[in-house]
C-alpha cells in the first residue's frame, strides 16, 4: 500500500540525520532574552505614553492657556514613508505592526556552520546572538547602494501606484538582501489588515533578458496565466494560484537588461474584506515601474 | 515567565527539538532550514508556554507552530527565487557506509522531488499522518482545519505521490540495483 511505502520513505529520509545545528538551551535563553526585551520596550512605551497623556491633560486643562492644542497631526502609524530605515522591536519585527518574526530570518542562535551554504538572511537590526555564529546577513557587491535605493523607491512606487492603501514597513523590519540571484525584496502588509500583502522583489543577476531566469521555472507555480512581450522586448508573466483560502497573484517583469521585478499580492479573507488587495493592472504598473531597478 | 515554567520549557525543548526538526526536514527538505524552523517554533512557543501547559498538549501546539512557520516561510519571495539543482550530500561523521549513504541519498532525492510537486498543505498532512503517526483528528488540530479537510488532503496527497513514485512499491534506487 502507498501509505506503508510513504511511512518507509519518511523514515529512510531522516535515518542518517546530521546532529542538531543548535543547542535547545541556547534557543530558550535567546527566547527569554527577546521576551524580556519586548516587555521592557512595552513597559517603556507605556511609560512614555503615560507621560504624553499627563502632558496632554495639563495642556487641555489650561496649563498653557491655548485651549489644549498639542501639535500638528502625525501621519498614521504604520504608513509607508519613503526614507527612513524602520524602527524595529527586539524580535526583528516591526514596531508599527509588521508581520513579526520571520521564521528563518530572525533566528540568530545557529551554533554550527552549515556544511552547505544556506540562504538564511537576517534583517538589519536583528539582535546579535549570545553565541558565536557565522555571518548570515546577505550581501553582494553593490548591495548597499541598491538597498538604499530600493528602500526609498519601493514605498514611493507603492504609494503612487496603489491609491487608497498604505503599507507597513516590510516584514522583518527592512528589505531582505539575498545574495543568490542578487535579489532584494520585502513583503509589505496593507495597514489595518492581517493577511493582505504586496511583495516586491528586484533581482539583477544577468545582463540580458533571460526567460529561463524566471523564478517560476523551478516549478510549483504552474503555467503562467498570461504572458506578453512589451514594446521594449521585455517579458511580462502573470501567475495565479490559490492555497486553501489564500489567493495569490504574481506579476513578473523580465527586463532586457537582466533585471527581474517580481510583484505579487497575497490575501486571505478577513472580516469585511475578500479578494485580493490589488488588481493585476496595479501589480503590472508596479512591476514595470522603471524606478524599481539597480 | 516563572523560573519553574522556564525550567519545564527548557526540558520540553531538549526532548522535542530533534523530533520537531525531523518533521521540519520532511516539510522543507533542507536540514539547515529545518534547524531554523524548529528554533522559530520554539521561540514562538516560549511566550505562550504558561498558557499552553494549562490548556492543551504542548507537543500538539509545537507541531501546529512548526507547520505555520513553514507555511509562512514558503510565502516569502526570496524563498521562491531559490533554485534547487540537486541534493548535496550531508557530511555526517560516523554515518553509514558510502554505499548505504548513496542509496539513502537517492531515496531522499526521489521522495523530495515527489513531495515538491504537491501542495504545501497536502505535504504537511502527509508528514503529520505518516511520519508523526497522528490520527485524522490530531492532524486536523495541528493544522487548524476540519477532519474532512485532512481526509481529502490526505487522499489527494497520496494520489499525487502514487503518480510520481509509480505504482511499483520498489524505490527507484532499488529498482536500478535490481533488488
Amino acid at each position: 500500500m502507498i501509505e506503508e511505502r510513504i511511512v518507509d520513505r519518511f523514515r529512510t529520509a531522516v535515518a542518517d540525520e546530521p546532529p542538531l545545528g543548535f543547542d535547545p538551551d541556547d534557543v530558550v535563553s535567546e527566547a527569554a532574552r527577546r521576551y524580556g526585551r519586548r516587555r521592557a520596550v512595552a513597559g517603556s512605551a507605556m511609560a512614555t505614553g503615560g507621560v504624553a497623556v499627563a502632558v496632554t491633560a495639563v495642556l487641555a486643562t489650561g496649563g498653557t492657556g491655548q485651549g489644549g492644542y498639542v501639535g500638528p497631526a502625525q501621519p498614521p502609524n504604520g504608513s509607508c514613508t519613503p526614507s527612513p530605515a524602520p524602527a524595529t522591536d527586539t524580535t526583528g519585527g516591526t514596531v508599527c505592526g509588521g508581520g513579526g518574526l520571520a521564521p528563518a530570518s530572525g533566528l540568530t542562535v545557529r551554533t554550527r556552520r552549515p556544511t552547505v551554504p544556506t540562504t538564511t538572511v537576517v534583517p538589519p537590526g536583528s539582535e546579535k546572538p549570545s553565541v558565536p555564529q557565522p555571518p548570515t546577513q546577505g550581501s553582494f557587491p553593490g548591495s548597499d547602494a541598491a538597498l538604499a535605493h530600493l528602500r526609498q523607491m519601493i514605498p514611493q512606487v507603492l504609494a503612487e501606484r496603489v491609491p487608497g492603501l498604505t503599507f507597513t514597513v516590510p516584514d522583518g523590519g527592512d528589505l531582505m538582501v539575498h545574495p543568490t540571484g542578487r535579489l532584494i525584496g520585502g513583503a509589505y502588509r496593507a495597514s489595518g489588515t492581517r493577511h493582505r500583502y504586496v511583495q516586491v522583489s528586484v533581482s539583477h543577476d544577468g545582463n540580458a533578458l533571460d526567460p529561463g531566469a524566471d523564478p517560476a521555472s523551478t516549478g510549483g507555480w504552474g503555467s503562467p496565466q498570461g504572458e506578453s512581450t512589451r514594446p521594449d522586448g521585455s517579458l511580462l508573466r502573470v501567475y495565479a494560484h490559490t492555497e486553501g483560502e489564500a489567493q495569490n497573484l504574481s506579476v513578473l517583469h523580465l527586463r532586457t537588461d537582466g533585471v527581474i521585478v517580481h510583484v505579487d499580492t497575497t490575501a486571505k479573507p478577513e472580516p469585511g474584506r475578500t479578494g485580493l488587495a490589488v488588481s493585476q493592472e496595479v501589480l503590472t504598473a508596479i512591476a514595470t515601474d522603471p524606478r524599481l531597478t539597480f | 515567565m516563572r523560573k519553574a515554567d522556564e525550567t519545564r520549557f527548557r526540558e520540553f525543548a531538549r526532548e522535542t527539538a530533534q523530533q520537531l526538526r525531523r518533521s521540519a526536514y520532511l516539510l522543507c527538505g533542507d536540514w539547515h532550514l529545518a534547524d531554523d524552523l524548529t528554533q522559530a517554533a520554539l521561540i514562538k512557543m516560549y511566550r505562550a508556554w504558561p498558557r499552553i501547559t494549562r490548556t492543551e498538549r504542548p507537543v500538539s501546539y509545537a507541531r501546529r507552530t512548526l507547520v505555520r512557520c513553514w507555511l509562512d516561510e514558503r510565502r516569502r519571495p526570496w524563498r521562491r527565487a531559490e533554485r534547487r539543482d540537486g541534493q548535496l550530500p550531508e557530511e555526517v561523521p560516523g554515518g553509514p557506509d558510502p554505499a548505504t549513504a548513496a542509496q539513502h541519498g537517492d531515496l531522499r532525492a526521489e521522495l523530495f522531488d515527489a513531495l515538491s510537486r504537491i501542495a504545501p498543505r497536502q505535504r504537511a498532512v502527509l508528514v503529520l499522518r505518516f511520519f508523526e503517526s497522528l490520527s485524522v483528528a490530531e492532524a486536523a488540530e495541528a493544522l487548524g482545519c476540519s477532519e474532512g479537510t485532512v481526509k481529502s488532503q490526505t487522499a489527494r496527497g497520496l494520489a499525487a505521490l502514487k503518480v510520481v513514485l509509480g505504482p511499483e512499491a520498489a524505490p527507484a534506487a532499488l529498482r536500478r540495483n535490481g533488488e
